[in-house]
């Protein structure tokens, strides 16, 4: 049993389609390559940090300033986790496109759950400088649990220990991030890797001749962990990120912003708090989660894309999934609009128009190519929208007025 | 197919090699890079002008401040140690190494109080941007330089009562002058004024950008506000506005030490302000800023230039009276009768 389980998770062959870099990416490998580096970096870390309000922010400066090359430590580490979460949304989409998650239930619902757990980590990871960004982000992200019912009244003192981000909170975050977290996530990651040779390794429909792992895989593999550690260095070099002032309760910061990966629901939620804060996630993951389920068609698995006719069906999705979506965020600043009334508004707004979006997508291409081309293209509707309330949400300041991100904020605040 | 294994081994061992080499060159120029501290090179520096005390020991060079609410790990002197160092004439040092001006640092030596405590900044960092943090990008601590520096004197002494203090008493004059507490308050202060405005004793960091526009045209950052604009008073002339903002960036600072308000304002009035009363100025020396300029003036012509109030009980919200407390009440007697 145990021999069946290490000897499953690094393959002795592989296609020789496996190794096209077109086929994956690599995006499971550098995943794993950035989840290395935070352990090694966060092990590190953790010899100096001190998981308390007082002491938080000044250990950091130490790590900044007084430790050797802590600098690029405290970087390396936040760079791979902001990071993370990009490839692990990646090789997510690139599972989906080639619907590689078919007869790999099981394995898909390990990868949904490492997708959650590398957004916990890095957000619990977010609080750790206890800096005015971090505090106000975990408040904001924090207080949009209020709009979850049952779970999220139950969860959010559970979360922080009380009923504001403070002391409690701080040493709550630091212990799921240095400790359960990572447990569950090299847990998963295992199951994850031990899955996919299980499975058969790569999903594919078609045949496919094999060769020898070593040397034509274990290269390829050396060369990709080499690139990313390298390019984290350099990142180092290139890119700082300093230091906001350290927390102030008394203090807003304004705007009050969520990390980036969460600001796309916070600007969803300033439209309506039910549909942006509940409804939409709520039902972005039920449809993640029930996809393997509800496709059920084993053809033409692992490819990119059925047909062209599909592909340029899924186009026209995304393509005016986005323009709507900016038009309807546009027109909400518009003066005009304020007259509505406030359950209108909580009704008729780009949060419910991109869900109305994703039901017509759905009928329209699963009409015209199948089942699995319309879950594709509900899909599409609810990402695309998801990155442009992003983008809107990162270039969002004070008061949660627009502005470019090469604009300066207004007052001096 | 035409997958040559023999050819994508070599290929792939070829690839190896030169990422490996080029990743290794990045990590070394990163740690060489990101090893040398700036203090180090200016220690350097100073040590080669023959400048440097053989007494002192090299590297972080830091101070741990423990006063009042205060507690921080200073480490200015690593890269400032010059400012110790007697200022030769006709030799002129450069940044950082410059001798501190005037003789404070005889009364409050850096070796026990560090740096920060006067001149704020993050004492923490070695890094000079972020240790320099300026007074209105709000970013960590508000640098107190030039010309807000003498606000710092408030964490420990009374506006004016030490020599050195000048403009920060000639901010709490104008304060008081222009009636700001009139409409804002200092609660935290245990001083008197209204709560029309926002607590004066948290605007200060806003930074100074924010006061500014604040004092010059209040609508900027309140559209509809009831504050005038003090452009006409203070715009015209930007000393006296330096020294009104000393005083509103001294609000937001902590008290580290009691000045020993309560013992001072048991007294008579008259025991300093000599002009109203007996006792002559003059006869102990006084180190009070506010004595020594005004003697006689110290009165209510001091707030009010021109035409005194009609009603009496006004003095009861005067600024002036609830900052004596109840001491004052012997001179403004209109109000304690």
């Amino acid at each position: 049993m145990r021999r069946n389980f290490v000897y499953h998770l690094h393959p002795l062959k592989v296609t020789e389609r496996a190794l096209a870099p077109t086929t994956t990416f690599a995006l499971g490998l550098v995943t794993l390559t950035l989840f290395l580096t935070t352990a090694v970096t966060g092990g590190l870390l953790m010899l100096y940090y001190v998981p308390t309000p007082e002491g938080a922010y000044a250990s950091i400066l130490d790590i900044e300033h007084l430790v050797t090359l802590g600098e690029p430590l405290r970087l390396m580490h936040r760079f791979a986790a902001h990071l993370m979460v990009v490839t692990v949304a990646l090789h997510l989409l690139r599972i989906v496109a080639m619907g590689a998650y078919r007869c790999r239930e099981i394995n898909w619902l390990f990868g949904l759950s490492l997708l959650a757990l590398v957004l916990a980590l890095a957000f619990s990871g977010y609080l750790l400088p206890w800096d005015q960004t971090s505090y106000w982000a975990v408040r904001v992200v924090t207080n949009m649990l209020d709009h979850m019912p049952l779970f999220g009244v139950m969860a959010k003192p559970l979360l922080l220990g009380g009923s504001e981000v403070g002391g409690a909170t701080l040493l709550r975050f630091y212990a799921m991030h240095v400790a359960v977290l990572p447990a569950f996530l090299v847990a998963f990651a295992v199951l994850h890797l031990w899955r996919i040779r299980r499975d058969g390794g790569l999903a594919y429909a078609g045949e496919a001749s094999t060769v020898p792992a070593w040397p034509h895989l274990v290269l390829r593999e050396g060369v990709i962990v080499l690139v990313v550690v390298g390019l984290l260095a350099l990142w180092t070099l290139l890119i700082d990120s300093p230091l906001a002032p350290p927390a102030d309760p008394m203090r807003p910061s304004n705007p009050e912003k969520a990390p980036w990966y969460f600001v796309g629901f916070q600007e969803m939620v300033s439209y309506s708090a039910v549909i942006g804060g509940f409804i939409f996630p709520g039902f972005f993951a039920l449809l993640l989660l029930a996809l393997p389920f509800l496709d059920r068609d084993d053809d033409a698995v692992g490819g990119w894309f059925a047909s062209s006719a599909e592909r340029l069906r899924l186009v026209v999705v995304a393509a005016l999934t986005a323009a709507v979506v900016v038009a309807a965020v546009w027109m909400c600043a518009h003066p005009a609009l304020a007259v509505l009334e406030t359950w209108t508004q909580e009704l008729v707004n780009p949060v419910t128009l991109s869900l109305a979006l994703c039901l017509i997508a759905f009928a329209w291409v699963s009409n015209g190519s199948g089942l699995r081309s319309g879950l594709r293209a509900a899909l599409a509707v609810l990402v695309v929208s998801l990155l442009v309330f992003t983008v809107v949400g990162i270039c969002r300041g004070p008061d949660w007025a627009f502005f470019w991100p090469w604009e300066e904020y207004p007052g001096g605040i | 197919m035409g997958f040559d294994q023999v050819a994508d081994a070599t290929r792939w061992r070829f690839g190896l090699f030169v990422t490996a080499s080029v990743v290794t060159l990045i990590w070394v120029t990163m740690a060489v890079i990101e090893s040398g501290e700036p203090w180090e090179a200016y220690q350097a520096e100073l040590a080669s002008s023959g400048l440097w005390p053989r007494s002192v020991n090299r590297g972080v060079l830091e101070v741990d401040v423990a006063m009042g609410s205060q507690h921080r790990t200073d480490r200015c002197r690593s890269c400032h140690l010059g400012m110790e160092l007697e200022a030769e004439p006709g030799a002129q040092r450069q940044a950082p190494h410059t001798a501190h001006p005037g003789r404070l640092l005889t009364q409050h030596s850096p070796e026990q109080h560090g740096c920060a405590i006067c001149h704020g900044g993050t004492a923490q960092a070695l890094e000079p941007s972020v240790a320099h943090a300026l007074v209105g990008t709000t970013q960590h601590d508000p640098m107190m330089q030039q010309p807000y520096v003498q606000a710092s004197c408030i964490q420990c002494h009374l506006p004016g009562a030490v020599v050195g203090s000048e403009r920060l008493a000639r901010g709490a004059r104008l304060y008081l002058t222009l009636g700001c507490g009139m409409c804002h308050s200092l609660k935290a202060d245990g001083r008197g004024g209204w709560d029309y405005g926002p607590d004066l004793r948290r605007m200060g960091r806003h930074g100074d950008r924010y006061l500014r526009q604040s004092l010059l045209d209040p609508a900027a950052n309140f559209a509809g506000t009831t504050m005038p604009s003090y452009q006409s008073s203070l715009g015209e002339n930007p000393e006296i506005l330096s020294d009104l903002l000393t005083y509103l960036h001294a609000l937001t600072l902590p008290r580290l030490k009691d000045p020993g308000i309560d013992g001072l304002y048991a007294r008579p009035c008259t025991t300093c302000h000599a002009g109203l009363g007996g006792a002559a100025v003059g006869t102990i020396r006084h180190q009070c800023v506010w004595i020594n300029e005004e003697q006689e003036q110290l009165r209510c012509q001091s707030c009010h230039t021109g035409e005194l109030p009609v009603e009496v009980s006004f003095a009861g919200f005067c600024p002036v009276v609830r900052e004596h407390r109840g001491g004052c009440l012997a001179c403004h007697t209109g109000y304690g009768g």
